[in-house]
This record gives structure tokens, C-alpha cells and sequence, in this order.
């Protein structure tokens, strides 16, 4: 029996929500620095 | 990001690509009727591992939070949790693909299959009621379900030792009678998601710690 396709499919499943969920992480990441930088900036022109 | 940061996802890498080495040109294929997919096994383990950890994470900050009140401590929980669903349904997934090949099923109603599904049930839930509960409510209501939540993590370990199941024998903790090659890529596999895990749980908790910033910022602001 074959089963390289069900092989295929766990590890690429694997990688493909590790490498996502990582990529939001980091975006959300980069968006709260600037976000907060901004109400940084924003409070010290008050 | 930090220099030691940078050496450490670097290490992770490594490792995991050292473990990939190892499961796909080192190790040989255990069952012939399984064939090649008896190799989901390395990673789908570790999966159930690092949702563990994570769980363990939200168990301990919840704890601590519910005694001390710090935010930090609910911080981790948090971030546990999230962890923790997010590497639990790789584990389930990952374990219904193997189950096909193996038991001809994509799913059955085992003990340690539903126990775990109930394990990943339970930290959706945690999550969903942190994003509908009001601010000032949900760290404490979140961490009771923390708490209590994790009384499954024993259930799903012990499950194949209390209840007859489909399910393989244990290998954490066991070795689970694993030929030395198995045992190695095994451990290779456990021990770089386990850095990989302390990794990515630091910035998960940094993300939130910074989330609270703002909000905090903010709330000084409309003051």
C-alpha cells in the first residue's frame, strides 16, 4: 500500500500551520510596536 | 529582535531540520502495513508534547494569577492556551491521517482520541470566552477554566493505560519499547519542538505583554 500521500499531507499540514501561525504572530507583532509608538507620540504632543 | 533570540530560532531551525534528516533519511519504516506513514509518528507525538507544555502553562498562570492578581502570570496563561490549540489540532489532525493507513479509519471513537479532541474542546473554549467576556472579567473566569480544564491532560496520558484502546502504547516517559534508531530520531524530534516550543512561548508572551501596554496607554489616555 502506498501511503507516502498521508506522509505528504500530516508534515505539509505540520509546516503550514506552524509557518502561519508564526507569520501572524510576527505581524501582529510589528502592528502593536507601531501602534503603540504612535499613541506614544500622540500623548507627548497633548 | 535579540542576538541570544536569533541564536536560539536558529538552533530550533536546526534541530527540527536535523529531526527531519533523521526521520526521512535515517530512520527506517517500522510497519510494512503502514508503509511510509508509520513516519508521522516523530512529529506527531512532539505535536501532543508542546500542547501539553503549553497547557501546563495555563494551568500554572492561572493559578498564580488567581493568588498574586498579577498580569503577567495571566499573560502566560493566555499564551499557553493559545499555543496549546494551535499545536493540539496538529496532533489530532495529524493523528486522524495516520489513523487512516493504519486502521483503515480516519476516526474512531477511542479513549485518548476523544479525550484529546475534548482537551482541545475545552482551551477553544477558554479562548472564546476570553474574546466575549468583558476585560475586567475574563482573566479570572478564563483561569478557572484553566484550571479545571487541565484535569483532561492526565485523562488523555493515562487513557491508554485505563481503557482498552486502538491507540499505540505510551513513549513518553516509556520509551514505548522502540528500536535504539526510533528511540534517537524520536528524541531528536521531542527535544527541538521543545525548543522550538520555549521560543515560541516567549513571544507569545511578549505579544501579549504588549497588547496590555496599549490597552493600559490607552485607558491612561481617555482618563
Amino acid at each position: 500500500m502506498d501511503t507516502f500521500p498521508y506522509l505528504f499531507a500530516a508534515y505539509g499540514l505540520i509546516w503550514l500551520v506552524t509557518f502561519l501561525y508564526i507569520l501572524r504572530l510576527m505581524r501582529r507583532q510589528q502592528e502593536l510596536r507601531r501602534e503603540l509608538e504612535a499613541l506614544k507620540q500622540a500623548r507627548k504632543k497633548e | 529582535m535579540k542576538v541570544l533570540d536569533r541564536v536560539l530560532w536558529a538552533l530550533g531551525l536546526v534541530g527540527i531540520l536535523f529531526a527531519l534528516y533523521l526521520v526521512f533519511m535515517w530512520v527506517p519504516t517500522a510497519d510494512v502495513r503502514e508503509g511510509i506513514a508509520q513516519r508521522i509518528f516523530y512529529f506527531h507525538v512532539p505535536m501532543a508534547w508542546i500542547s501539553f507544555l503549553a497547557f501546563s502553562l495555563t494551568f500554572l498562570g492561572s493559578i498564580l494569577y488567581l493568588w498574586r492578581g498579577t498580569k503577567g502570570w495571566d499573560h502566560l496563561a493566555y499564551s499557553g492556551a493559545e499555543i496549546g490549540v494551535v499545536f493540539a489540532f496538529l496532533n489530532i489532525v495529524t493523528g486522524s491521517i495516520w489513523a487512516r493507513p493504519a486502521w483503515g479509519h480516519w476516526w474512531v471513537w477511542d479513549p485518548r482520541l476523544t479525550s484529546m479532541l475534548v482537551l482541545w474542546l475545552i482551551y477553544v473554549g477558554y479562548l472564546l470566552l476570553r474574546s466575549y467576556t468583558p476585560a475586567h472579567q475574563a482573566p479570572r473566569f478564563a483561569a478557572v477554566v484553566g484550571i479545571a480544564g487541565f484535569l483532561d491532560v492526565p485523562i488523555v496520558y493515562f487513557a491508554i493505560r485505563w481503557w482498552r484502546t486502538l491507540h499505540p502504547g505510551p513513549v513518553i516517559g516509556t520509551g514505548g519499547g522502540l528500536h535504539p534508531t526510533m528511540l534517537t530520531t524520536f528524541l531528536v524530534s521531542l527535544a527541538a519542538f521543545t525548543l522550538f516550543f520555549i521560543l515560541l512561548a516567549r513571544l507569545r508572551v511578549g505579544l501579549r505583554a504588549l497588547e496590555a501596554e496599549i490597552e493600559e496607554t490607552k485607558e491612561a489616555w481617555r482618563e
